[in-house]
């Protein structure tokens, strides 16, 4: 047996928080072709302390452009026999950074009180917040039209039949 | 995905590789690609033999001469959105060309290669019929011309024979004309999901106004195949676009010509995708009609 010093151990906080935050989103919606716009993106996020800012905002700036991604974009198509119609990159829509807006982040700092860092998660705390803002603003935007729900991917063609296309 | 084995030979010049095309079944000529390749990786394309003409002397670069300008068949789209006298006189074919893909694309892939390739999605194809060019097809027997409204017969399929080569593509220079290239970009691909292109030409009446002589449009994307637009080219013959009619007067009347653009088609004739069908590409085939229309008609006031 080889000589060394070893030591584990374990930590088990007695509770949690959670990371919290608040994202707004502005659109433009083109009723004649159904295209949307999103004039801007702010996020204010909160995972308590920061240890890497860099790290916290390039998480937040992948998270959001995720959201984006499955409000807009992203979308599985099957046949009427269960069959996959989106299975290579040219039938699955992935937002390329040309079609996704600015950013403007912000953070608040509310430390967990349950461990000695008073760090919490920030990982998908973006995803999470992005995609229901963004189809919130688009359904504000169509309320006109008497629109008052639509599924996701919101793609320019769902648009244009939610305000009346192809009746 | 990879590709399937294939034999790939080095062509010496362009009589070389059309004996090596004309004496293997199944081969195929290459010069970007970036068409074919893709296609050969997903199995929707198949050759057993890969003729290289990629750095072939002699077939790029563009020539003005004769009223009519020479692009070389493996020059670039990159080289055709930047030269001066494509912009001044085809200028569809530039806007089609720096529409295309992205830089890598542009830098690689050759106009010979996407009007041979016959993707009903591609941009070039519409500034191609717009413009009313010709190609310069080289077989072992010697060499034809294709018309543009020839070329095109459906997704893929294209009159150049796999044992063929394009040598040249050939645009005329016409007096007192313009044109323009729209595109909406399909998100899935980056592809043309409706791309329309406009070549107006003018006759200029004692008032100094300009009235609509020809009109070729085209579309591309929306449909099974690339197609001129018969019916908005009738509405806009005859048409004043300048002069003491007024700018709304012309706005009203260059949309009721747009609105003519679905004429002709079936449900059948659109492409639809997982996020469109062939009511909506219907409903947005006049509105890039109209746009490309407009630009048309500005890029002319602003060569003037
Ligand atoms: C990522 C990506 C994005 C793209 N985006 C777009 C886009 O937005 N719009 C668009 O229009 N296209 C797009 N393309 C497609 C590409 O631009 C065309 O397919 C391309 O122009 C083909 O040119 P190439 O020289 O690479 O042809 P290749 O792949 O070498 O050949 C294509 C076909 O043409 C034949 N061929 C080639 N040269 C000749 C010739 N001189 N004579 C006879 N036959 C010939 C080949 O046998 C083959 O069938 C994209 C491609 C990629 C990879």
């Amino acid at each position: 047996m080889d000589p060394g010093l070893e030591e584990t151990n374990f930590y088990d906080p007695e509770n949690f928080t959670y990371p919290f935050g608040t994202h707004v989103a502005v659109v433009e919606v083109d009723p004649g072709t159904g295209d949307i716009e999103i004039e801007r993106y702010v996020a204010v996020d909160d995972c308590g302390e920061i240890i890497n800012p860099l790290i916290v905002e390039g998480q937040v700036h992948g998270g959001i452009a995720q959201g984006i991604a499955a409000a807009l974009y992203e979308g599985a198509a099957h046949d009427e026999h269960a069959r996959l119609q989106t299975r290579r990159m040219d039938e699955y829509a992935v937002p390329h950074a040309t079609m996704l807006p600015d950013y403007e982040t912000d953070t608040t700092v509310t430390p967990s009180p349950h461990n000695p860092l008073g760090v919490k998660g920030v990982g998908e705390s973006a995803t999470i917040a992005a995609a229901p803002t963004v189809v919130s603003a688009v359904v504000d935007a169509l309320e006109p039209f008497g629109v008052d729900h639509l599924d996701m991917p919101i793609t320019p063609m769902a648009v244009w039949r939610a305000t009346g296309g192809g009746r | 995905m990879y590709a399937p084995e294939f034999e790939y030979r080095r062509a010496e010049s362009v009589e070389h590789a059309l004996e090596l095309l004309a004496a293997h079944e199944d081969a195929r000529p290459i010069a970007g690609a970036h068409g074919l390749l893709p296609r050969l990786r997903t199995g929707e394309e198949s050759a057993s033999v890969l003729v290289d003409i990629g750095h072939l002397d002699g077939l790029t670069g563009i020539d003005e001469r004769d009223d009519t300008i020479r692009i070389g068949a493996l020059t670039t789209h990159a080289e055709i959105a930047g030269s001066d006298p494509v912009r001044e006189h085809a200028g569809a074919m530039a806007d089609a060309a720096s529409e295309l893909g992205d830089p890598q694309v542009r830098n690689g892939a050759t106009i010979g290669g996407n009007l041979a390739h016959g993707d009903a999605r591609a941009d070039l194809p519409a500034a191609f019929l717009a413009l009313d060019g010709e190609l310069v097809v080289r077989g072992v027997d010697g060499d034809r011309t294709v018309p543009a409204t020839d070329l095109f017969k459906g997704h893929f399929r294209t009159v150049v024979a796999p044992h063929e080569l394009i040598t040249e593509v050939r645009l005329p220079i016409e007096d007192e004309s313009t044109s323009a290239y729209v595109k909406r970009r399909n998100p899935l691909s980056g592809y043309a999901l409706v791309g329309v292109s406009a070549c107006l030409g003018f006759a200029v009446t004692d008032d100094d106004a300009r009235t609509v002589e020809t009109a070729r449009v085209a579309v591309t994307g929306a449909t099974t195949k690339p197609s001129r637009l018969p019916g908005v080219e009738a509405a806009l013959a005859g048409m004043t676009v300048d002069g003491e009619a007024g700018r709304l007067d012309e706005t009203d009347r260059l949309t009721g010509a747009a609105a003519r653009a679905t004429e002709g088609f079936e449900a059948d004739d659109y492409r639809a995708d997982s996020q469109t069908s062939p009511e909506y590409l219907a409903h947005l085939l006049p509105v890039y009609t109209e746009q490309a229309l407009h630009r048309a008609v500005e890029g002319y006031r602003r060569s003037r």
